[in-house]
C-alpha cells in the first residue's frame, strides 16, 4: 500500500491531552485566519488552484523516497520547498490542507490533535523555514548556492525544530516524559531532516536549472515578512533552548498538574450534583460501580439491538 | 485505492453528514476527556462503537485492520511504564537487572493506547461511511472558510491524478536506476539516490505548477471569478436531528459515568 509511510510527526487522537489540543486549535485557527487575510488581500484568484494542485503535489510528494539502508529510507515533509515556492503564507494554508486531508481521510494524525499538527507542520515548519531561507539568503547574498545552501538548512532546522515542538506537546500532556520524549525525537528527526534536506536541495537544483523565473517571482513574496521573520527566529530559539531545559527538568512541568487539578475539580462538581456514587440506593461503592457498569451495558446493547431490529424491518420494507 | 469510502447500504450510511461529524468529533472528545483507568467506560465506548461499525456493514475486520496504523505512535507513550509519574517502584527481573515500574504509568500508558486506538476508529468510520464530497459539504456547513474549502476540493480532485503520476514516476526510477539487480551496479551512493528523489520532487512541483496554471485558466474560460460557488445545502431532516441529540446524549451518559468509576 502506497499510504503506509508512517510520519512519526503525526500526532494521534489519544497522545494529547485535550487542553493542550484546544490551546493548539486555537493558536492555529488564529494563523490560518490571519494567512487567509494575507493571501485574499495581496495575491489574485489564481492563487486559489495553485494552493489546491500544489497541495496535492506534496500530498503526493510525501510518497517519494529513497532507501538509505536496512530498510530505512528518506522522504519529504515539504514545508520548506513549499515555502520557498509560494511565499510563507500561502504555505501555512497549503500544509493545513495538507495536514487536515491525511488527518480526516487517511486516519494519519488525530482529529483532535490536528490543531497540534497543523501547528507543528503548518505554522512552525513554515515559519522556521521562512526565519532561516530568508537570513541565510541575506547572509549569503544572490550566489546561486547561497539558494541551495540556505534552502536545505530551512529544510532541516524545519523538521528538527518542528519535532521539538513535537516533543514538548507530549510532554506537556503527560503522555512521554520529557527527558526521553525529547532527545528522541530530536534524534530521529535530525536524522530525518537530513533526507529533508537532501531532497529539497535537488528539488530547488532542478527547479533552479529548469525555471529560475520561479525564483524570482517567488522572492518577491518572500521579501517583506518581517513579522514572520521574527516569529520564525523566536520559536527557533525558544523551542532550541526551551526543550534540553524541559528534558533536564522533566517535572518542571509544573501544566501536568495544573491540568489534573481542573479534571479533579470537574470530577469533584460532579460529585457535589450525585452524591454517594450513582446509586444512592447502594452503600458500597464497588458494587454500585458495578451494578451501573452493567446497566450501562446493558443500555448501550439494547439501543444497538433495537436500531438493528428496526433496520432490518425497513430493509425488509424495501 | 485512494478513497476510503465503502459503498455499502447500510443506516450509518444514509445518516447525513453532518450528524456523523458532529458525532465523531463528540465521541472522540469525550474518549480524551475520560480519565485514565477508566476501565468500564472504555468497554461502553467501545460497545457502542462496535454496534455502530455493525450497523455501518463496514466490516469489523476492515476497521480494525485500519485502526492499526495509529499503533507504532504508542512507542512514545510506552516510556511512562518505567519513568512515569510516582510511586516508581524497582523491580528484580530474573534477579539480575533491577527495572524501574511506575503502576500509575502503565495505567496511564494502556489508557492513552485505548483512547488513541476509540478514536481512531471513530474517524474510519467516519470515512468509511461518508463519501469525501460529503463531509467537505458538512464542513461547508459548519463555517469552515470558504477558501480553505476550495483549496481542499481542488486538492481532492488533482489528488488522484498527482498520486498516479508520482507512481509512474516512481515505476520509471526502478525500472532504470536505482533497484537493478545483484550483478550490476545499482544507481550509485545514498547521496545520488538523495540527488534523483530531489530532482523528481522538482519535476514534480514544476508539473504541478503548470498544471496549476492550467486549471486556472480552464476554470477562468468556464465563469470562474475567484469566488468559490457555494452549493445550496440540505437541512437536517427531524431524524437526522433526533440521531443527533439521542447518539450524543450517549456518549455524555457514559462520559459522565467514567468520571464516577475512574479513580
Amino acid at each position: 500500500m502506497l499510504f503506509s509511510v508512517v510520519h512519526p510527526m503525526h500526532i494521534p487522537d489519544g497522545f494529547l491531552s485535550v487542553a493542550v489540543s484546544i490551546i493548539m486549535w486555537i493558536i492555529s485557527i488564529a494563523m490560518i485566519a490571519i494567512a487567509l487575510r494575507k493571501v485574499k488581500n495581496e495575491l489574485g484568484d489564481r492563487e486559489v488552484p495553485l494552493m489546491g494542485v500544489l497541495a496535492a503535489a506534496i500530498f503526493a510528494g510525501q510518497m517519494l523516497n529513497f532507501s538509505v539502508s536496512g530498510g530505512t529510507s528518506g522522504h519529504l515533509l515539504g514545508a520548506a520547498i513549499a515555502t520557498i515556492l509560494l511565499g510563507p503564507w500561502t504555505a501555512v494554508l497549503v500544509m493545513t490542507s495538507v495536514v487536515s486531508v491525511q488527518a480526516l481521510l487517511f486516519q494519519d494524525g488525530g482529529v483532535l490533535a490536528l490543531g497540534a499538527n497543523i501547528f507543528n507542520m503548518g505554522v512552525v515548519g513554515v515559519f522556521v523555514s521562512y526565519a532561516v531561507f530568508q537570513l541565510l539568503q541575506k547572509a549569503f547574498g544572490k550566489q546561486k548556492w547561497g539558494l541551495f545552501v540556505s534552502g536545505s538548512l530551512a529544510a532541516w532546522t524545519s523538521i528538527f525544530i518542528a519535532s521539538l515542538a513535537c516533543a514538548l506537546e507530549l510532554a506537556i500532556s503527560g503522555t512521554s516524559p520529557a527527558n526521553i520524549a525529547v532527545p528522541a525525537m530530536g534524534a530521529i528527526h535530525a536524522i530525518i531532516g537530513i533526507g529533508e534536506a537532501l531532497i529539497t536541495l535537488g528539488a530547488l537544483a532542478f527547479l533552479y536549472a529548469t525555471r529560475k523565473d520561479l525564483f524570482e517571482k517567488s522572492s518577491k513574496k518572500l521579501n517583506g515578512n518581517k513579522g514572520i521573520l521574527i516569529g520564525g527566529g523566536i520559536i527557533a530559539v525558544v523551542l532550541a533552548i526551551l526543550s534540553p531545559l524541559a528534558s533536564s527538568h522533566p517535572d518542571g512541568l509544573e501544566w501536568v498538574a495544573e491540568q489534573k487539578g481542573f479534571l479533579e475539580m470537574a470530577r469533584a462538581a460532579f460529585y457535589n450534583i450525585m452524591p454517594d456514587y450513582a446509586f444512592p440506593g447502594i452503600s458500597d461503592p464497588n458494587i454500585s460501580t458495578i451494578v451501573a457498569g452493567i446497566l450501562g451495558a446493558v443500555i448501550v446493547f439494547g439501543v444497538a439491538f433495537g436500531i438493528a431490529r428496526l433496520e432490518k424491518h425497513s430493509a425488509t420494507q424495501e | 485505492m485512494l478513497e476510503q469510502y465503502r459503498d455499502r447500504n447500510s443506516l450509518i450510511h444514509t445518516v447525513h453528514a453532518r450528524v456523523k461529524i458532529i458525532f465523531t468529533l463528540v465521541f472522540i472528545l469525550a474518549v480524551n476527556l475520560t480519565p485514565a483507568g477508566t476501565w468500564t467506560g472504555f468497554i461502553l465506548y467501545f460497545s457502542i462503537l462496535i454496534s455502530i461499525i455493525m450497523l455501518s456493514r463496514l466490516g469489523i475486520r476492515y476497521v480494525l485492520k485500519r485502526s492499526l496504523f495509529a499503533l507504532p505512535f504508542i512507542l512514545s507513550a510506552i516510556p511512562l511504564i518505567f519513568w512515569g509519574p510516582e510511586p516508581v517502584n524497582h523491580i528484580w527481573l530474573l534477579n539480575r537487572v533491577q527495572v524501574p515500574f511506575s503502576l500509575v504509568g502503565l495505567e496511564r500508558c494502556i489508557s492513552i493506547t485505548l483512547k488513541a486506538w476509540l478514536s481512531v476508529q471513530a474517524a474510519i468510520v467516519l470515512t468509511g461511511t461518508t463519501p469525501f464530497s460529503s463531509i467537505i459539504e458538512g464542513f461547508r456547513q459548519i463555517h469552515v472558510p470558504l477558501i480553505l474549502i476550495s483549496i481542499i476540493e481542488l486538492m481532492w480532485r488533482y489528488l488522484f491524478v498527482i498520486v498516479d503520476e508520482v507512481t509512474r514516476m516512481m515505476r520509471a526510477r526502478t525500472s532504470r536506476s536505482t533497484q537493478i539487480g545483484k550483478p550490476y551496479h545499482s544507481g550509485g551512493s545514498v547521496l545520488w539516490r538523495a540527488q534523483v528523489t530531489g530532482n523528481m520532487a522538482g519535476s514534480l512541483f514544476l508539473r504541478s505548477i503548470e498544471r496549476s496554471e492550467r486549471v486556472y485558466a480552464a476554470m477562468l474560460s468556464r465563469g470562474y471569478t475567484g469566488e468559490p460557488l457555494s452549493v445550496s445545502s440540505t437541512n437536517l431532516s427531524k431524524k437526522d436531528q433526533w440521531i443527533t441529540v439521542f447518539s450524543c446524549m450517549m456518549i455524555l451518559a457514559v462520559f459522565i459515568f467514567s468520571l464516577f468509576t475512574g479513580r
